[in-house]
């Protein structure tokens, strides 16, 4: 341990939370899978209105499964009443999403590019 | 000790107030600085938008998980780049401190009998504070990057991580060049950089130790990425016969692979540039045959990096040193630059940074220079979220006991009326029922204004005025808009 590099890797290593060894690492992310995620992947945001109370947001996921996340979320806090912002892709979504979770939409607004509902 | 070290390493814990309050009331700062950032900002957003288009943000969201896979592996990657590095012909260097980074840089000089030195911007050696170290050891060291020679010329401290000189406009520049180097005074932006161009490559020929950052290490291949706009890295590497680099542990990524991602991603985000005029890849020594330095040192430095390893920090080593979410910052516009957050890294990414690498309680108005508004989230071209790092460190300041007894009795007070809604309605109610009553203007369309708040409020009526509540609140307005 009188090598600095070998005690600069085993001080990495224990903030780490490893042991003795380097673990070896998968392979990191690639263009490719950019590629894919900028197919399917775009920013939703949802409020709902429990009563008055609950706010809840989903800021983002794929299309291709949100609206079934966001019918989820609805049933789970028993949202009667839901507020939808999202954009011209993700609004109709969540509108469906809405609808099939038995709430009424009653405000349809458009994401905004600062505040909570920022992506 | 120089007025430009008393800038970056002042007193401590720092109070931000009285710098702020300075660079407040000195209009050609305000200026110089809001229209800099302004303009690279909209560059950065048009760069990005031009190139990427809708994918931009993809493309960030990628360069931050490479980063972050990196450094959730940094003990395979820096070990490989160790490696490697060595293998190919540089003598690797480890400090735990920055002390100790100062202390083997001037080690390989005096070893060497190295007697001057040029050196390009690397924010790791404004850390350590090297410049003091080598000229308290009698090697004087001359700024190669225009910025920071100006910088230097005036005794004075970088105010922004890419363009240190963001604070200081051509007058003031041309009036250095004539007190300073005894040239004739002009304004003109080509005649002045010929002016320094000219001082700096007798420079260059004269010295003996060249002094360079990184902004990547490769792992793959031990490879160490300059990118300058000026070429005086080039320079700094190729002249002098030592070439020491000394660089923060956090900047190696798996490959050369990665790399066009993140040089597309540093050079729009830092200057609307498609790429780095000067962009090159040095792996090891001198070989047979070529121009270069006879030794290639690296000094690798952790100087509390490692302690940015826990999960919850991890994140913040992401950063690639852009500086564009300085340039997004309404708060960093507002405080004339860097100088007001009394450290090296300024801007949004200081405020995080600066407490975790120098205590927290010794900057504990700095996570609180933020308005939250997320800017600096959207531009970070590593995606850090910086917003959420900046209220970590405010939770910790609260835990820590650091809020003031008043503070303490105001928000328990504002939880105890949000905990119920009656309660919130009442309190509100009366709240603008009085504020109305004490506004002291009304503006052409009758609306009521406080030119002079009351008690704690009266900060904000320092320098704006302060609208008085509305007549109506927004739930009003809207149980109104649901009964009809």
């Amino acid at each position: 341990m009188n090598d600095p590099a070998a005690r600069l890797l085993a001080r990495i290593r224990a903030e780490l939370g490893r042991g003795d060894g380097a673990a070896t690492p998968g392979r990191p992310p690639s263009i490719e899978a950019c590629r894919r995620v900028a197919a399917d992947e775009s920013c939703v945001a949802v409020f709902m209105e429990q009563g008055k109370r609950a706010v809840l947001m989903v800021r983002e996921a794929g299309t291709a499964d949100v609206a079934e996340r966001v019918a989820e979320e609805i049933a789970a806090v028993s949202a009667k009443r839901v507020v939808v912002a999202g954009d011209a892709v993700t609004g109709p979504v969540l509108e469906e999403a809405a609808k099939r979770a038995g709430a009424v939409v009653v405000r349809r607004a458009r994401t905004t590019r600062s505040g909570p509902m920022r992506r | 000790m120089s007025a430009g070290h008393e800038i970056l390493f002042p007193r401590l814990p720092y109070d931000m107030a009285p710098r702020v309050g300075r660079a407040r009331g000195d209009i050609s700062l305000q200026q110089f600085v809001h229209q800099a950032t302004r303009s690279k900002d909209a560059g950065r957003r048009g760069a990005m938008q031009e190139a990427f288009g809708e994918r931009a943000d993809d493309l960030r969201r990628l360069a931050g998980e490479i980063k972050q896979h990196t450094l959730d592996h940094l003990d395979h990657y820096l070990g490989l780049w160790i490696e490697r590095a060595r293998a190919a012909g540089t003598t690797v260097h480890v400090a735990e401190t920055a002390e100790e980074a100062n202390e083997i840089c001037l080690a390989i000089a005096k070893r060497a009998g190295c007697t001057t030195c040029v050196k390009s911007k690397s924010m790791v050696t404004e850390e350590t504070g090297l410049l003091a170290k080598l000229a308290a050891a009698g090697i004087p060291t001359l700024e190669t990057d225009l910025g920071e020679f100006i910088v230097q010329l005036d005794g004075d401290a970088p105010s922004h991580i890419v363009t240190p000189m963001i604070h200081k406009d051509r007058r003031s520049v041309a009036r250095a060049f004539v007190r300073e180097l005894s040239a004739a005074y002009t304004e003109d932006p080509r005649a002045l950089t010929m002016i320094a161009r000219e001082h700096m490559r007798t420079s260059f020929h004269r010295a003996d130790l060249g002094v360079t950052g990184a902004n990547f290490l490769l792992a793959e291949s031990g490879g160490l990425v300059l990118c300058t706009n000026e070429g005086n890295a080039d320079l700094t590497v190729a002249c002098p016969r030592v070439h020491v680099a000394m660089v923060g542990i956090e900047k190696v990524i798996p490959s050369v692979r990665e790399l066009p991602l993140f040089l597309k991603l540093l050079a729009r985000s830092a200057t609307a540039q498609p790429i780095t005029v000067y962009t090159t890849v040095l792996t090891g020594g001198r070989r047979e045959g070529e121009d270069g330095p006879e030794e290639s040192h690296v000094i690798l430095v952790d100087a509390g990096r490692t302690k940015l390893l826990r999960e919850e920090a991890r994140e913040l080593l992401r950063c690639i040193r852009c500086g564009a979410c300085l340039n997004a910052c309404p708060v960093y516009r507002k405080a004339g630059g860097g100088h007001a957050y009394g450290a090296v890294y300024s801007g949004p990414i200081g405020a995080v940074l600066t407490p975790e690498l120098r205590g927290l309680m010794n900057y504990p108005d700095l996570p609180h220079a933020s308005s939250l508004c997320g800017a600096c989230f959207e531009a970070c071209p590593v995606a850090i979220d910086i917003p959420h790092h900046l209220l970590r460190l405010r939770s910790a300041l609260v835990a820590s006991g650091a809020p003031t007894l008043r503070e303490r009795a105001v928000m328990r007070l504002w939880g105890w009326a949000l905990r119920s809604p009656a309660r919130y309605r009442v309190m509100a109610r009366v709240a603008a029922w009085v504020l109305r009553r004490l506004a002291d203007a009304r503006d052409e369309n009758g609306g009521l204004w406080f030119r002079e708040a009351p008690g704690p409020a009266g900060g904000w009526t320092r320098d704006r005025d302060l609208p008085a509540p509305a007549e109506r609140s927004f739930r009003e307005l809207w149980a109104q808009e649901e009964s009809r």
